[in-house]
C-alpha cells in the first residue's frame, strides 16, 4: 500500500509541478522568459516540486486552522459571551460540524483528474490507490487539526486529554461514514456522491449546530464528549469493511464517468449559454444591408442579454428614483441626509455603472456567436471592415449602457434638486455628466481591450494573460474608488476629463493596431 | 496565375514547423496536402491566411511573371468545423454575403440560386444557422466561398466529418470549382487525396515535396507516397 501512495503522491506531485510552470508562462510578462523548456530544466523542476510540497504542507493546516477558527471559535466565544458555558458550546459545534463533516468533506474517493490518470490510465490497483490516498488524508486530518483542537480547545476550557483525542475522532469519524458508503452502494447501488439525503443531512446537522445555542440548547458536555470518542473504535472497526470491499474498481470509474460528464457539461456551459441566447424568433428582420444588416439582426436576436437586462436595470433605478423622492416628501428631514449623500456619491458611481455596464456580455456574445465564425472569412479580417465593425458596435454598446447611466445622472440630479439643491449650478452639471462620460468610458474600454486584445481561443476560451490583468486591474480601481470621499468638484471634473481622454486615445488606438491584434488566437 | 511560397519559416520555440518552404501551386489543379499529425499543415494554412506571424518568407501570387502581393480577399478559408455566424438563417448569411461582395461578383444570382446548387432544401433555408446540421454548416460554408470567389482557396480536412452523401457532393463540387483558382487540400485520408486532387504534395521535415505519379498506378502511387510519409520516422 505504501508503494501505492508513493506512486500516486509522486504522480500528484509531477503534476502540480507542471500546472505551476504553466501557470507562470501565463504570466504576460515572464511568457517570453519562460520557454517550453523548462518542463525538462531539472533544477527549476525540483525549486517547483519544493514548493508544490510546501503548498501542501501549508494547505494541511491552513484550511484546518481557518475552519476551527471561523466555524467552531468564533460561534463559540459569541454565544459564550450570552453566557453559555464555553467547552459545552465547543463540544456541541465539534460534534455537529464533524457528522456534518463527515458526509459533505469526506468523500474518500478522489475524484479528480489525478484518480483518471492513476486508475484508469495508468492501471494503478484501484483498491489499493483508494485505501493509500484515504490513509494519507485522514493523517492529514489528524496532523492538521492537533494543533487547533488543542490550542482553541484549551482555549475554550475542554480538558486537554479531550483536546488531544478530537483529531482522532473526526479521522474516526470519516471512516464511518467511508464504510457506510461502501455499504450504501453494495445494498443499494447508490454511488456516494450521489446519494440525495446527504445533502438534506448536512443542511439539518448544521443548521441544529448554530440554531440550538440561539435557543439556549446545546448538546449536554458528557453526550459530546462520549458520541466523539465513540468515533474512534467504531471507525477503527470500519477499517476491516473498507479492506474487505472488493468493488473499488467498478465504483471509481462510474464515479469518474459521471464527473467526467459533468466535467464536459461545464466546460460547454458558456458556449451553449451563448447558443441559447440567440432568439429563435425569425419574425426578426432588417431591411439594412451589409455589416448594418448583420449588426441589426445580432443586437435584434440577443437582445435578451443585451437589451433586457438594460430595460430592467432601468426600470429598478426609476423605481429606486421613485422611492427617494417619495420619502423625501413624507419624511422632510431625510432630505438633509440624502442631499449631503448625492453630492457626494460620484465616486461610489464608478463602481455601480462598472457593475451596470453590459461590456463583457456583450463583448462575450459578439465572440461567441458572431467573430468566432466570421474572422476565419477573409473580408472579415479586412482593416477598414474591422473598424467599420468596431464603430457600429462602439454605438450599440454606447446605446446600451448609456440608457441606466443617464438614469442614474438625471436621478442624481432629481434627488439633489428635491433635497435642496445647491449653491453651485456647475454641481448638477458634474452629477448628470459623470455618470454619462462614465458609461461611455466603460463601454469603449471593454470594446477597446476586446478589440486590442482578443483573449478568446478559437474553442472560446479565455486565454489571454494581459486582458484578465487589465479587467482585475480595472475592478480594483472602481473598488478603490468607491472607498474614497472626493469633493463633488475636482472629482467630476477630473473624472470627465479622463472618461473623454481615454475615449480618445482608444479609438485611436484601434485605428492603428485593431487590424494586427483582432484575430483568432490560436 | 500562380501561387508561389519562397522561404517560408515558421517556428515554436525551438521547433521548426515550415523550414524555409519554397513551392509553386498553379492555377485550376487541386493540390493534395499530405503530411504526418502535428507536420504543420494548419500552421501553413494560419499563416498563408495571416492568422499566425512567419518569422521570414514571403507567398504572392503571380500573373504572366507579375507578382500580386496576396490579398485577403483573395484567399477562400474552410475548416474543418464549419464556422457561421449562428445567428441568422441560411438566407440571411447569403443576403449578407451577396452584400458585403457586391462590386465584385460577376455573376451575380438570387440566393435561392445558390440554395438550389447546393441541395439545400426550402424549408431549410429560412432557419437559423444554429439548427442547421453539420453538413448543411459546411455547404453554407462553401457558398461563401463560391460567392466571394478566392484565387487561393484551403481547405483544412473539409471533408473528414461529413456523410457519404455529402461528402461525394462537396467533392464534385470542388471539382467543378476548381477552375480560375488554385485549392490546396489538407486531408489525413489518403483515398481522399487521390480520388479528389490533381497533385500530391506532402508537407515533411517543415518542407514541401510534390510526389510524382510518373508510370505508376495507383497502387504503387499510394505506396510511394506512404513509403514518404513513413520516412519521416528515420530522421
Amino acid at each position: 500500500m505504501f508503494k501505492s501512495f508513493r506512486q500516486s503522491f509522486s504522480l500528484k506531485c509531477t503534476m502540480h509541478t507542471n500546472m505551476l510552470i504553466h501557470a507562470l508562462r501565463q504570466v504576460p510578462l515572464l511568457k517570453k522568459l519562460l520557454t517550453g523548456d523548462l518542463y525538462a530544466e531539472e533544477g527549476f523542476k525540483i525549486v517547483a516540486r519544493v514548493l508544490v510540497i510546501l503548498f501542501e504542507i501549508a494547505s494541511t493546516f491552513a484550511v484546518k486552522a481557518l475552519y476551527v477558527a471561523a466555524m467552531i471559535l468564533l460561534p463559540t466565544l459569541l454565544y459564550s459571551e450570552a453566557g453559555m458555558d464555553r467547552s459545552s458550546v465547543f463540544l456541541h459545534f465539534m460534534l455537529l460540524l464533524t457528522l456534518a463533516g463527515g458526509i459533505s468533506n469526506g468523500k474518500f474517493l478522489i475524484l479528480k483528474r489525478i484518480t483518471d490518470y492513476a486508475v484508469n490510465l495508468l492501471r494503478m490497483d484501484a483498491r489499493r490507490y483508494t485505501l493509500a490516498n484515504f490513509l494519507y488524508t485522514l493523517v492529514r486530518v489528524i496532523v492538521g487539526f492537533l494543533p487547533f483542537t488543542l490550542i482553541f480547545g484549551l482555549l475554550c476550557k475542554v480538558p486537554l486529554a479531550v483536546c488531544l483525542l478530537l483529531p482522532f475522532c473526526i479521522a474516526g469519524c470519516k471512516m464511518i461514514f467511508a464504510a457506510i458508503s461502501l455499504k450504501y452502494y453494495q445494498k443499494f447501488d447508490i454511488l456516494p456522491d450521489q446519494s440525495k439525503l446527504s445533502l438534506l443531512y448536512i443542511i439539518v446537522l448544521t443548521a441544529g449546530a448554530y440554531v440550538m445555542p440561539a435557543f439556549g440548547l446545546t448538546i449536554p458536555k458528557f453526550v459530546s464528549v462520549s458520541a466523539l470518542l465513540l468515533m474512534i473504535p467504531v471507525g477503527l472497526a470500519c477499517w476491516r469493511v473498507l479492506i474487505g470491499f472488493d468493488k473499488y474498481k467498478e465504483m471509481l470509474s462510474r464515479c469518474l464517468r459521471k464527473n467526467q460528464e459533468f466535467m464536459n457539461k461545464s466546460k460547454h456551459v458558456q458556449r451553449d449559454a451563448s447558443r441559447k441566447a440567440i432568439s429563435a424568433d425569425t419574425g426578426i428582420t432588417s431591411s439594412r444591408s451589409g455589416f448594418e444588416f448583420l449588426n441589426e439582426l445580432f443586437i435584434k436576436r440577443h437582445s435578451k442579454i443585451l437589451w433586457s437586462n438594460s430595460l430592467i436595470i432601468s426600470a429598478v433605478l426609476v423605481f429606486i428614483l421613485a422611492a427617494a423622492i417619495i420619502v423625501m416628501i413624507r419624511y422632510p428631514k431625510t432630505k438633509e441626509t440624502l442631499n449631503s449623500g448625492v453630492l457626494g456619491i460620484l465616486p461610489f458611481s464608478t463602481f455601480l455603472l462598472y457593475a451596470l455596464n453590459r461590456g463583457t456580455s456583450f463583448t462575450q456574445a459578439c465572440f461567441m456567436n458572431c467573430d468566432h465564425c466570421l474572422l476565419t472569412y477573409s473580408f472579415y479580417k479586412k482593416p477598414k471592415n474591422i473598424l467599420r465593425m468596431f464603430r457600429i458596435r462602439l454605438r450599440e454598446i454606447i446605446k446600451i449602457n448609456l440608457l441606466p447611466a443617464a438614469i442614474i445622472g438625471i436621478g442624481y440630479v432629481t434627488v439633489l434638486a428635491f433635497s435642496g439643491g445647491t449653491e453651485r449650478p456647475i454641481d448638477y452639471l458634474l452629477l448628470l455628466g459623470a455618470p454619462v462620460c462614465m458609461s461611455i468610458f466603460f463601454s469603449v474600454h471593454y470594446l477597446t481591450i476586446y478589440y486590442l486584445m482578443q483573449p478568446y481561443t478559437a474553442g472560446s476560451e479565455l486565454k489571454n494573460g494581459l486582458y484578465s490583468v487589465v479587467t482585475t486591474v480595472t475592478y480594483i480601481a472602481c473598488y478603490f474608488l468607491m472607498q474614497r470621499h472626493l469633493p463633488l468638484l475636482q472629482f467630476g471634473i477630473v473624472c470627465m476629463i479622463f472618461c473623454i481622454s481615454y475615449c480618445i486615445i482608444a479609438c485611436i488606438l484601434v485605428y492603428f493596431l485593431a487590424h494586427k491584434t483582432f484575430k483568432l488566437r490560436q | 496565375m500562380k501561387f508561389v511560397i519562397s522561404h517560408l519559416s515558421k517556428h515554436f520555440e525551438k521547433k521548426e514547423v515550415l523550414r524555409d518552404i519554397d513551392f509553386t501551386f498553379e492555377e485550376g489543379k487541386i493540390y493534395g496536402l499530405l503530411g504526418r499529425n502535428g507536420a504543420g499543415k494548419t500552421t501553413l494554412f494560419n499563416c498563408i491566411n495571416s492568422d499566425l506571424k512567419t518569422d521570414g518568407g514571403s507567398f504572392y501570387l503571380e500573373n504572366d511573371g507579375q507578382q500580386q502581393p496576396l490579398a485577403s480577399d483573395d484567399i477562400g478559408y474552410v475548416l474543418s468545423t464549419p464556422t457561421v455566424p449562428e445567428f441568422l438563417t441560411g438566407r440571411e448569411f447569403i443576403k449578407f454575403f451577396l452584400d458585403i461582395n457586391q462590386g465584385s461578383i460577376k455573376q451575380l444570382r438570387e440566393p435561392d440560386a445558390y440554395f438550389d446548387y447546393m441541395s439545400i432544401l426550402p424549408e431549410d433555408r429560412d432557419k437559423l444557422l444554429k439548427d442547421y446540421s453539420h453538413g448543411m454548416k459546411n455547404k453554407m460554408q462553401m457558398i461563401a466561398n463560391i460567392i466571394s470567389e478566392p484565387k487561393l482557396f484551403l481547405l483544412d480536412e473539409p471533408l473528414t466529418s461529413l456523410d457519404v452523401v455529402v461528402a461525394e457532393e462537396m467533392k464534385q463540387l470542388l471539382r467543378a470549382q476548381k477552375n480560375g483558382k488554385i485549392t490546396i487540400f489538407s486531408t489525413h485520408i489518403l483515398d481522399l487525396a487521390l480520388d479528389l486532387c490533381d497533385e500530391i504534395v506532402l508537407l515533411s521535415h517543415g518542407m514541401l515535396e510534390p510526389v510524382e505519379k510518373s508510370n505508376l498506378d495507383i497502387q504503387g502511387f499510394r505506396e510511394k507516397i506512404i513509403e514518404a510519409l513513413r520516412e519521416e520516422d528515420h530522421v
